[in-house]
């Protein structure tokens, strides 16, 4: 009884995939509380340059914030630095942003893709307070543990190369396959594709929406 | 400094930790049909660990397992709990993972401010010390850290041990995290001083091995690295699965 | 804890509910016990129509977040005359609807007539009440019999409403909002079920609980006719289905 409840998970699946030379981010829209669907078209998605994208699920008032503090950041580096922010840098940026909520973290979960200065993709996955470390594939939110099964086996001992199409396409169907059995997941998917040296491609894809 | 960190209201963060942000799901609210959801226990990361370092004649050597999980989950199994702060000094990580990264690198950019200042090498003992000092101030805000420092400075090769409470302990052999007492078990009945590099490293990966084998916790890769009078050097990396099961898979192929 | 602990060596060796406070306890203090139960987060709907009664139900069961059957029957029979709809722990309302058909199956051979629906509401509701609750069943009993068409819903704790359209579970505000705006008496068949589909359909589509395919059962004088997935809502609104 009255007592100090701060947080709210709005659900909600997203993922990232790497590849030699781009990486594709997706994430669905749904955004529910318990048993309600509070909207079926909320992005989990935040494009912060031509070649970085945030993907983030958990509590969807303090990614708000938390998306408002990295742009007011990025824009002032922008300006003393007179250049974009690069990958590297915005890495270490979110993870000190977090973590600078250590006691009283955003409920939020966050993957961070984009394409390194080598041009190399690069997924970053994050927890709350700011952990991070790079990856060729991540998962988060709701449906974690489904989708990062999926891509596990997918993925983990694959043999060959991932090409674009192969990992637009494992995406798109891990996020389906969360769909059916986690029902925090749903309505519609979207995803960005990132290519080293080309601004991101956005795409939409439907969703179950039970 | 203190007032950089947002803090929960009038709650004190360590109540507030346990309460709300940590735990599983807060108390009784039904997750069926309860407006709000509390915050399962998805805040926090890597608490089960296998970390351990020694002296021996030839510098100080590094052995780490690279799991990290939330609770049941294993959130990665390719983390780096070897934080490299500067040439001549490494930092291991276990506890929560961001409370080690965070302040491992605070202190690696101290370090380095102090060394531009100075122009002097900081030394191990230095290095340490900053490090105990900041979670000293910190004490009882709930941070989780159990790191080793180690280094090579002018007058040799240091280990220190640093944890959360402000304790800095120095000795020529540590283990810390979940697995600590399995590889202790293996450490302490093989360890030398005159050890050669050749079965210092073999004696680290074999410890972590046997630790990650036994800790559900632990597991992943086994990392090594060397710290010499030239700086540290990391060696190949080691599955555990692979250590444990030999090259062939048995139930993948 | 000692007095539970001498019930409990008391207790006669046959089924009883002495658990229930161990159990409670367990509830109130452990994080992960009361996620194990299979439920059926559900939208169900009962209607009376001009001809007989009509009943309706989704096929979702989750346990917690994860959907555990994505295509599950919550339209249990009671007999050729009655059907129920449950929601709630799938174990119980299953349990609880075969054990009162089979009594009233016997009860029929004996009377030589059609079961009455008031019989089987009598038995679910002692049944319940009998149990304080600790059977988490909420259901809603329809059918024709000698007396006409009757329609029921009956609570976990036994209480009883006797109401011409009703709906329960989780998704039972999103179907009510359906019968409300479009429910009136003497409805023809085929808007009947059209308005029960739509009113699932709600709860399919706004209850995360809720989810998957409509099923519908018509209870008339002179037969019924049970229908699976009359409508697929949840996959015709996805990509390739």
């Amino acid at each position: 009884m009255g007592e100090f409840s701060p947080y709210v998970d709005n659900g909600g699946t997203t993922l990232a995939i790497a590849g030699p030379d781009f990486v594709v981010i997706a994430g669905d829209t749904r955004l529910s509380t318990g048993y309600s669907i509070l909207s079926r078209d909320v992005s989990k998605l935040f494009k912060y340059s031509d070649s970085i994208v945030m993907a983030s699920s958990g509590m969807q008032a303090d990614i708000a914030e938390l998306r408002k503090q990295l742009l007011f950041t990025i824009e002032e580096y922008r300006v003393d630095n007179e250049r974009d922010i690069e990958l590297d840098a915005f890495y270490r940026l979110l993870a000190t942003v977090l973590y600078g909520k250590r006691f009283f973290p955003y409920y939020s979960f966050n993957i961070l893709a984009g394409i390194s200065k080598e041009g190399k993709g690069v997924v970053y996955s994050y927890d709350a307070i700011g952990s991070a470390d790079a990856r060729t594939y991540g998962a988060a939110g709701s449906g974690q543990e489904l989708v990062i099964s999926i891509l596990d086996a997918a993925l983990k001992r694959k043999p060959d190369p991932l090409s674009i199409d192969e990992a637009i396409e494992l995406g798109k169907s891990a996020l389906k396959q969360a769909t059916e059995r986690e029902i925090h997941t749903g309505d519609s998917g979207e995803m960005y594709i990132i290519r080293a040296g080309r601004p991101a491609e956005y795409i939409t894809f439907k969703l179950r929406k039970d | 400094m203190f007032k950089s960190f947002v803090l929960p209201g009038k709650e004190h963060p360590v109540k507030f930790d346990e309460e709300i942000a940590y735990t599983e799901t807060s108390k009784d609210t039904p997750p069926v049909d309860g407006l709000v959801q509390p915050a399962p226990g998805r805040l926090h990361r890597l608490h089960g660990t296998t970390t351990l370092g020694f002296v021996f004649q030839h510098g100080v050597l590094i052995a780490v397992d690279s799991r990290s999980t939330m609770g049941q989950y294993i959130s990665s199994q390719t983390v780096k709990k070897v934080i490299e702060i500067t040439p001549r000094l490494l930092g291991t990580m276990a506890g929560g993972a961001a409370d080690c990264d965070y302040w491992e690198r605070r202190l690696a950019r101290r370090v380095r401010l102090r060394e531009l200042e100075s122009k002097e090498e900081v030394t191990v003992a230095a290095a340490s010390r900053m490090l105990a000092n900041m979670l000293y101030y910190y004490k009882g805000m709930g941070l989780s850290v159990g790191t080793m420092v180690a280094g090579f400075d002018a007058s040799g090769p240091h280990l220190y041990y640093v944890d959360n409470d402000g304790v800095r302990y120095h000795n020529d052999r540590f283990s810390v995290g979940s697995g600590s007492t399995y590889a202790y078990a293996i450490l302490d009945q093989e360890y030398r001083y005159d050890l050669s590099v050749e079965e210092a490293v073999t004696l680290g990966r074999r410890a972590i091995y046997h630790a990650t084998h036994r800790d559900a916790m632990s597991g992943g890769f086994i990392n090594v690295y060397l710290m010499t009078e030239d700086g540290w050097q990391r060696y190949p990396t080691k599955d555990c699965y692979v250590e444990h099961y030999g090259e062939e898979e048995p139930f993948l192929e | 804890m000692y007095t539970l602990e001498k019930k409990l060596l008391e207790e006669p060796k046959k089924t009883s509910f002495t658990y229930s406070e161990r159990n409670a306890h367990l509830l109130a203090s452990s994080k992960d016990l009361k996620k194990t139960f299979l439920k059926t987060g559900t939208t169900i709907v009962g209607m009376i129509f001009k001809d007989g009664v009509v009943l309706a139900a989704d096929t979702r069961s989750t346990v917690d977040k994860i959907v555990a059957d994505k295509n599950c029957e919550k339209l249990h029979f009671i007999s050729e005359n009655i059907y129920c709809a449950g929601a709630g722990v799938a174990a119980d309302t299953e349990h609880i609807t075969e054990m009162v058909s089979s009594r009233l199956s016997l009860h029929s051979l004996r009377s030589g007539e059609h079961p009455r629906v008031v019989s089987a509401m009598t038995m679910l509701k002692d049944h319940l009440f009998k149990h304080m609750g600790y059977l988490t069943a909420a259901l809603i009993l329809g059918g024709v019999d000698a007396t006409g068409p009757h329609l029921y819903s009956v609570w976990p704790h036994g209480s009883v409403d006797c109401l011409p359209y009703l709906t329960m579970g989780s998704g039972s505000v999103a179907a009510m909002s359906f019968l409300e705006a479009r429910y009136e008496d003497g409805l023809e068949e085929e808007a009947a079920i059209g308005l029960i589909g739509d009113a699932i359909e709600a709860g399919i589509l706004n209850d995360l609980g809720s989810g998957s395919n409509v099923d519908i059962v018509v209870i008339k004088k002179d037969g019924t006719r049970m229908m699976r997935n009359v409508r697929k809502t949840g996959t015709i609104s996805g990509d390739d289905e």
